[in-house]
């Protein structure tokens, strides 16, 4: 296997997929790429098992083959070299050469038979989506998503294609977010796809700052993404998500309504002195006027008043204050609205008038 | 002032309260599963035994001095420091309890007194109600008090208090202290110090203050300025509730059966529970650890831990239970001689500070059947009502062969006088 290369041309498609491979592998050979050369193209392979992402791009191929090398340090040296080198690889019994002007490189490998790609995901739906839209849902939503929980069905995103309706929703327990992103639905698809979280987190770098449209293929098992000749392929959770619509609030009537970057702020100022490990903030709401109140266990206090539209007579409870935060940064417009039940019941946000985003928060007992 | 009160040999002394025949006499007494020696009489300390010596180095030398050897009885540990703090609170209202055996007394208010004579009150006091032998150290700060009490017991000063007020004794006492007997300079430290030329504690007191803080951080800083007779640590009267509560023993015999390893890990879980309770707290984590005997060269080694987070932060001794129970069979292995489980609860939070979650139905009633329990094992003694999963035998419980009995928590081991 010989290969020539111009450093930028390698760099950006290692640089989209290294995130795939783990610190720490169960298999070893998950921490190198798999790489193919073939009709003048690299393609080249990061899995973790459960992700995969493969990305291509066009090189001089002297002598087709496949190899898996060391990702992290193949990405590494080819930062770190000078622009514009021009690469010259090739394998010399098991060690990958790597040459370019004075810099020489030899690298250990591993056969790449070994290398457990996801051969065939069985496609039965595809769908295709432009990427700003994806990324706003994904934005909106992300942040929700569980880490390490133990129900690992909140490890993940849900993502529904239900009539003309893309509908993300992602909820760690103590908050939820919906987006919902209209959708030209030809194929009368209706799917509930559960994505766990590193594939979703990889979906939004390889999508970040791409103006495109973007192919999704739904299989059994696995959900592919095609965007830029760039492919991410992820298993899919084999779990329920929980019925969302039973948590979020329908009709409540209990509203306030404030602007987005008044309360913003003054709850960024309140953190300050809320306690460090729950971020407990009070809020207690009279009439037209919400009190804000945070304090931590040296005994300090914060206390912002803010004007408010509201047909609240008197609730008082308490939340984290960065969770409101997020919620406020995922809703567009200028006012938020908060619609409560009672002080132990979970909170509904949106905006005042559109439904296309909606969070659900749960109180802190304070 | 800041005054440190301090139990000579505490362990020791607590058992010679009830036994006198210990008196004069060398005593060990040993560590969990009677395997260091964790307290000595001064008889021993002058036979060259070192603290956390393992008892089977000693053996031959506890056989030629007829050494008493004693299982350790925290049950009368505790309830001894308890009643010393009692006492002390009777001195002033503002101490900070730091450990078993020591208290600080801040005495910033008693400036008027001879602070001498009241302390010197003190330790007689403490010795006619309990019997036990206490040392006082005063100075201005929380180090140089605890530079004082070592001197009080070294020198065996009259009345057993040491007032270090003066720069004059400062620096003669602290000329006549290793570095490595400062409070809070380990032997790691010790070493680069003395590695520096820096042998007494008068050299790291006169040494170049930011120098020091560049090479060894602030917490240098701060023991430099604290020898100066400048107080710069804090006076914690009110000590912050536990962040983390670790409940792990070792097994008095190797066990190699899940159900021995569950049994120990319920044991735990239960303890852990009540003093998570016992501080108004919840968890919300769970942390469950096995391991075989890293020593035992001959036994194939095997060592595992595992978190589980909860949904919803908790206090009710269940919960942690059925996460405890699915965390083992996480991490159990068959063919392994365990030698050691435990627990850690960590996440903790106020009771009354707790963040809801949408998927988790709470049923108030569950706080209620914990106090209950709680309030039986209270009145009725330890363990009285228990869960069934704790076991009946407790074959995994650790040696306390030579343990003595609890004179002053359990009704049938008060001593009868006839």
């Amino acid at each position: 296997m010989i290969f020539n290369i111009q450093r930028e041309t390698l760099l950006h498609p290692l640089s989209e997929i290294i995130g795939v491979v783990e610190k720490k592998q169960t298999l070893v050979i998950l921490g190198n790429f798999y790489i193919k050369a073939r009709d003048n193209m690299l393609r080249i392979t990061a899995s973790d098992s459960e992700v995969e992402m493969v990305a291509s791009c066009t090189a001089e191929i002297i002598e087709e083959g496949e190899i898996t090398l060391p990702a992290k340090k193949f990405h590494d040296i080819c930062r770190a070299l000078p622009d514009g080198s021009m690469l010259n690889f090739s394998l010399d019994g098991n060690k990958a050469k790597l040459q370019t002007g004075k810099s020489k490189f030899s690298l250990s490998s591993l056969p790449a038979k070994e290398f457990p790609l996801i051969e065939n995901i069985e496609t039965y739906d595809t769908l295709t989506m432009e990427t700003g839209n994806l990324r706003k849902a994904l934005s909106q939503t992300t942040f929700c998503m569980a880490i390490q929980d133990v129900r690992y069905f909140l490890n993940a995103l849900l993502f529904e294609i239900a009539d003309d309706k893309i509908i993300c929703v992602a909820a760690d327990g103590h908050r939820l977010s919906l987006s919902e992103t209209n959708f030209i639905n030809k194929n009368n698809i209706n799917k509930q796809l559960l994505i766990p979280r590193k594939g979703v987190l990889e979906l939004q770098k390889l999508i970040r700052d791409k103006e495109l449209t973007i192919e999704i293929n739904v299989g059994k098992n696995h959900v592919n993404f095609l965007c830029d000749n760039t492919s991410l392929t992820s298993k899919l959770i084999d779990g329920n998500f929980p019925d969302y619509q039973t948590v979020i609030p329908l009709q409540l009537e209990q509203t306030m309504t404030a602007d987005k970057n008044t309360l913003k702020s003054a709850l960024q100022r309140v953190a300050i002195l809320s306690n460090d490990q729950y971020k407990g903030v009070k809020f207690n709401i009279t009439k037209n006027i919400l009190k804000i109140i945070g304090h931590n266990p040296e005994q300090e206090q914060a206390e912002e008043i803010i004007e408010i539209n509201s047909d609240i007579e008197d609730i008082s409870t308490g939340f984290n204050v960065s969770y409101i935060i997020d919620a406020i940064n995922a809703i567009e417009g200028d006012t938020i609205m908060f619609n409560f039940k009672d002080a132990t019941s979970s909170c509904l946000i949106k905006h005042p008038e559109n439904n296309n985003c909606r969070l659900v928060v749960m109180p802190i007992r304070i | 002032m800041i005054a440190l009160c301090d139990v000579n040999n505490f362990y020791v002394s607590c058992e010679r309260v009830f036994n006198p025949n210990l008196w004069h006499r060398p005593v060990i007494v040993l560590s969990n599963n009677d395997g260091c020696a964790v307290a000595r009489s001064d008889e021993v300390k002058n036979m060259g035994v070192k603290m956390a010596a393992p008892v089977h180095q000693i053996a031959d030398l506890v056989r030629q001095e007829n050494i008493q050897v004693l299982s350790s009885n925290y049950a009368l540990y505790g309830d001894m420091s308890h009643r010393t703090v009692e006492i002390i609170e009777q001195y002033s209202d503002d101490i900070e309890v730091y450990s078993i055996d020591e208290s600080f007394i801040n005495y910033k208010n008693f400036l008027h007194l001879d602070l001498v004579k009241y302390n010197q009150k003190l330790v007689k006091h403490i010795c006619k109600w309990l019997g036990l032998p206490v040392c006082v150290g005063i100075a201005p700060s929380k180090t140089l008090a605890k530079v004082a009490n070592h001197f009080a017991k070294k020198l065996k000063v009259s009345g057993n208090v040491l007032l270090l007020d003066n720069p004059y004794q400062q620096t003669e006492a602290l000329k006549h202290l290793g570095v490595n007997d400062i409070w809070g300079i380990g032997r790691a430290l010790s070493a680069k110090l003395n590695a520096m030329g820096i042998y007494t504690a008068q050299q790291l007191r006169d040494s170049e203050i930011k120098n020091m803080r560049r090479r060894f951080g602030v917490v240098m800083e701060r023991t430099i300025t604290e020898l100066r007779g400048q107080p710069c640590l804090a006076f914690d009267a009110d000590p912050e509730k536990k962040k983390q509560i670790i409940c792990t023993r070792s097994f008095g015999r190797k066990a190699q059966e899940y159900n021995l390893l569950s049994e120990a890990l319920a044991y735990h879980v239960t303890r852990a529970c009540v003093q998570l309770r016992e501080q108004n707290s919840v968890a919300a984590c769970i942390t469950v650890g096995i391991r075989t005997n890293p020593f035992s060269v001959r036994d194939k080694q095997y060592a595992r831990s595992i978190t589980i987070k909860l949904p919803i932060a908790n206090d009710d001794t269940r919960v942690f239970l059925q996460a405890c129970e699915q965390a083992l069979k996480r991490i159990y292995k068959k063919g392994f001689y365990y030698k050691k489980a435990g627990i850690t609860l960590n996440d903790i939070c106020d009771r009354n500070c707790v963040q809801t979650d949408m998927f988790v139905k709470e049923s108030p009633g569950d706080y209620k059947l914990m106090n209950v329990l709680d309030a039986i094992n209270l009145r009725y003694g330890k363990g009285v009502a228990r869960f069934a999963t704790e076991g009946f035998d407790k074959q995994w419980m650790m040696h306390s062969n030579k343990k003595t009995p609890d004179y002053t928590t359990r009704f049938d081991s008060v001593i009868g006088v006839s």
